[in-house]
């Protein structure tokens, strides 16, 4: 008998302690591709003079446990994703809808992600999101992207499937939602935008020390999150903007020229949708070159995230599910 | 100075375990502090100013 690759779960929760597996499979999801476990175990070869040809031995210098894969955005698995990505969760509501509002914090927090491969079943400890990202293309779905790192490998475990599996479950989608940019302040207006991908980076790291092959933990760095978007313009203005600092602008701008975004990916609004939002990126992008086959000209956009002045946040998601904050307090 | 939460609110920051605000005027500890000023980033809470703030 094979093993089938249609029967794969990828299932996380929030730890309540570092070092210990979580207890629970709290949330999972169905994937769309991608790799459930990456040991990255780097061996090599011996590289040693001796009387034959062939090298003596190998040995084996460390191991990096990653999860890397795509799938949908689901409501009730995003908002801990996110919570992850970026660090903090507050939760407000007393019924369905519940509304999670995540933004930055320093130490975001250590999750056990658990995965499936038909009968095969393995966990990580201590991962850290170190890349999430939300891409769509016109009205499909949301593609989802997770990268996870952790440190110790615990394979081969005992079976189980998450407690709420929400991969039979609507994901998120474009039409009916809300997209928005400017190039040159912090107050994002209604654009045709066709598709885009926003991304959130930790650059995670692995501390490495002598007596382990395993790293002993799993250490944010730069925190960076990238917005690309494409639009079919009815003007450069927002180009214009970006180049000169305003939309009549005739000569560039010495001075860094900061715009802001929005989005809102919806299954029913102000009940179930994921509301991305940054007042602060220097965009940039390519003024659009012409065609002989003509059509509609599509700029794209890019900008890192920068931080606002003050107590403003650089970065702010909002999710509206039927979650209470109990079911991100971890296990 | 005192804090007023403007909803009930559950609060994780940081890896930290959730902390619970009920609305109504919050007393700022050096527990809670933290917590209190990502509340008030975030619109949720207000600070209250007293005599002699």
């Amino acid at each position: 008998m094979a093993l089938n690759k249609k029967v794969a779960v990828a299932a996380f929760d929030r730890q309540t302690t570092f070092g210990t597996l979580a207890a629970n499979r709290k949330f999972g999801f169905g994937l769309r591709g991608g790799t459930l476990i990456d040991v990255g175990m780097v061996q090599n070869y011996e590289e040693l003079t001796l009387a034959h040809r062939a090298p003596p031995s190998a040995y084996r210098e460390s191991f990096t446990h990653v999860l890397d894969f795509t799938t949908r955005a689901w409501p009730k698995t995003v908002a801990m994703l996110l919570e992850g990505a970026l660090g903090a969760r507050a939760t407000t509501g007393a019924s369905d809808p519940f509304l999670h509002t995540l933004t930055y914090a320093q130490n975001p927090n250590y999750y056990t992600f658990a995965t499936r491969l038909d009968t095969e079943y393995h966990k990580i400890r201590d991962c850290r999101i170190d890349q999430l990202s939300f891409t769509w293309e016109q009205a499909a779905p949301v593609e989802m992207g997770v990268r996870a790192m952790g440190t110790v490998g615990t394979l081969y475990t005992t079976a189980g499937d998450p407690t709420t599996d929400e991969s039979s479950d609507q994901s998120f989608y474009p039409a009916g939602g809300v997209f928005q940019i400017d190039t040159s302040s912090s107050t994002p207006v209604t654009a045709d935008i066709t598709g885009g991908t926003i991304t959130i980076n930790n650059h995670i790291e692995p501390v490495r020390v002598s007596r382990q092959l395993e790293p002993t933990d799993v250490w944010p760095g730069l925190f960076e999150i990238t917005v690309s978007l494409k639009l079919i313009p009815t003007n450069t203005n927002l180009w214009r903007a970006a180049v000169t600092g305003t939309s009549g602008g005739t000569a560039i701008a010495n001075a860094p020229v900061y715009g802001s975004f929005h989005t809102l990916f919806t299954i029913t609004a102000g009940t179930r949708d994921l509301d991305l939002t940054a007042p602060r990126i220097a965009f940039y992008g390519d003024y659009p070159d012409p065609d002989p086959a003509g059509g509609p000209v599509e700029i794209e956009l890019t900008g890192t995230v920068v931080k606002p002045s003050g107590a403003t946040e650089p970065f702010t998601a909002l999710v509206h599910n039927d979650q209470n904050s109990a079911s991100y307090t971890g296990s | 100075m005192k804090f007023k939460v403007l909803e009930d609110v559950s609060l994780s920051v940081g890896g930290d375990k959730d902390q619970t605000f009920k609305a109504g005027v919050v007393e700022p500890k050096e527990s809670n502090r933290a917590a209190l000023d990502k509340l008030v980033a975030l619109g949720l809470a207000e600070a209250v100013k007293e005599k002699g703030d």
